[in-house]
């Protein structure tokens, strides 16, 4: 018995855990990134990851995630939606999350110069994906919201999963993340910089209010369609997206750009 | 009926699977057209009515059922001997097996290359010669377009994914850059097209001969990469495509500045012509 329980609670948070915004989603991020980089921060971040684009890696966190010595990563894609929170009912520290270790890797980056050649090449890996994970509604782990499933099409799936790629696939399947990137990156540059105010810490209060709202957005029958709830979940994916892509820049701009 | 869609399913399979996706075909054709010159770029232009060559990347797998271009269906893949080395013409055309017979892509760039160079084509030959060496030339990148007479068996070698039967062959074909990247052809331009002058130097040094025999000899290391048969699941399937992506997109821009290479030196007065030999 002790043994089934062990392997359903596998089971259950390995499902949980195997997913993020897909990769057209983690691409179209890095993508507005990469068009708000500054010429000196993208030439610096490109010497250190082999003359690549950061777009290249942004989902490269998603595919390292069982591979040693990358396998302890694998619970910082998600965050819980309070501080009181980061604790069990214990009081023992729950594994480190997406905000705490982009806190962590921008203090380490401070002055990346002085660092290995590796560890500033794979803390950019991490950014890259970490700043689109936190602003995924989903990743805020809430209990309530992590075993609920909706239906789609016929399908029953995880609320988790159809977030990370079913609602920004339901309109924009097929269109590349360069394209979308075009399509979302549209704002000012006095909202971008609005938009890029305040820490991580406030990013991830702001997400936690939006998670509230689209998991509450979701028909009590949890039958999902595009009247009762994919449209206008649609337009949360695409913000989320392009406020993430935004600050991400912010972000690799403040390490890089100088 | 059952019996016959599974048949017309197995068949499309074949099919599709004997070619880089038309994806990557466009990715490599979109590599080769950032770096040709304006004076090829504006040859092509003429000979295809003001198109360019991402937009014929494919057209070769197109045309192939169409009369006058079936032969095309022999030009995708190349045989290659024990040695590395292209297997003689003769040998390729009097060999048992057909998936060898069949293996004609370098001596059909040969004839694509030294056509245009004869200057002697009409405006329509001329086109059709510039869309045969795009396409021949993509195809040479994709390791499975090797055909290693000496281990014909390892074209059969397959795997499961949860426990669904696939092609090995087949998984190169798309899957082995598509299952990790959705990108459209200028993705593949701002994604890959990064090497430095010096880089692409190397890359395009040597005749079209030699560029097929050290990518033999590095091809033939992709058969190392899966046991016949092997199983996945999506963890271990995922860290066995990081294996495999890196030197599918490398092969996709190695292409895509060979293609340009041989185009510049077919169109550009001031650009050396890429040998065959």
């Amino acid at each position: 018995m002790k043994k089934l329980f062990t392997l359903l609670l596998f089971a259950v948070l390995s499902s949980y855990c195997a997913m993020a915004w897909d990769n057209r989603g983690h691409s179209t991020i890095a993508y507005i990134a990469e068009r708000h980089l500054t010429p000196r921060a993208k030439a610096n971040i490109e010497s250190y990851i082999g003359g690549r684009s950061i777009v290249y890696y942004a989902a490269w966190m998603d595919y390292n995630r069982s591979t040693p010595p990358f396998d302890i990563t694998r619970d910082w894609h998600v965050d819980y939606w309070t501080d009181a929170h980061r604790t069990d009912e214990n009081g023992n520290p729950q594994p480190p999350c997406s905000v705490s270790q982009i806190k962590r890797i921008v203090s380490e980056m401070g002055d990346f110069r002085t660092l290995s050649d590796s560890l500033v090449n794979v803390n950019i890996k991490f950014l890259v994906h970490l700043v689109g994970d936190m602003h995924c509604p989903v990743h805020i782990d809430f209990p309530t919201s992590r075993p609920m499933k909706v239906t789609m099409d016929k399908k029953t799936v995880k609320v988790h999963a159809m977030w990370d790629a079913h609602v920004l696939n339901s309109k924009h399947n097929g269109t590349s993340p360069m394209q979308l990137a075009e399509e979302f990156d549209i704002f000012s540059d006095e909202q971008i910089a609005k938009i890029q105010l305040g820490t991580p810490d406030d990013w991830h209060i702001e997400n936690v209010a939006i998670s509230e709202k689209v998991i509450q957005m979701i028909p009590k029958s949890k039958k999902i369609t595009y009247d009762n709830y994919l449209n206008e979940a649609i337009k949360y994916a695409e913000d989320r997206i392009t406020v993430a892509g935004y600050r991400l820049a912010s972000i690799l701009n403040s390490i890089f750009d100088k | 009926m059952k019996k016959f869609i599974t048949i017309i399913v197995a068949l499309l399979s074949i099919h599709s699977a004997s070619a880089w996706s038309k994806a990557i075909h466009a990715g490599i054709a979109a590599i080769a057209d950032a770096n040709l010159t304006e004076q090829t770029k504006e040859s092509i232009r003429q000979a295809f009515d003001g198109r360019n060559i991402v937009y014929y990347a494919h057209w070769m797998y197109d045309m192939a059922d169409t009369k006058g271009y079936e032969q095309t269906k022999n030009w995708r893949s190349v045989a290659i001997a024990k040695n590395n080395k292209p297997l003689k013409s003769k040998k390729v055309a009097s060999h048992s097996e057909d998936v060898v017979r069949r293996a004609q892509g370098l001596d059909a760039l040969a004839a694509a290359i030294r056509a245009i160079e004869s200057g002697t084509l009409t405006k329509e030959q001329l086109a059709d010669n510039i869309r045969y060496i795009v396409t021949i030339v993509g195809d040479l990148h994709c390791p499975t377009h090797y055909i290693f007479v000496d281990n014909l068996p390892q074209r059969k070698m397959h795997y499961f994914y949860n426990d669904k039967k696939q092609s090995y062959v087949g998984y190169w074909e798309n899957g082995s850059i598509a299952g990790t990247f959705p990108w459209k052809s200028n993705e593949y331009v701002h994604q890959l097209n990064r090497k430095s002058p010096e880089q692409i130097a190397q890359i395009t040094k040597g005749s079209v001969t030699s560029w097929v025999i050290s990518n033999a000899a590095a091809y033939r290391e992709i058969y190392t990469l899966l046991k016949d048969g092997q199983k996945f699941n999506q963890k271990s399937y995922r860290l066995w495509q990081n294996t495999i992506y890196p030197i599918s997109t490398e092969q996709a821009a190695v292409a895509g500045y060979r293609i340009a290479a041989i185009l510049n030196g077919l169109f550009d007065s001031n650009v050396a012509n890429v040998k065959i030999k």
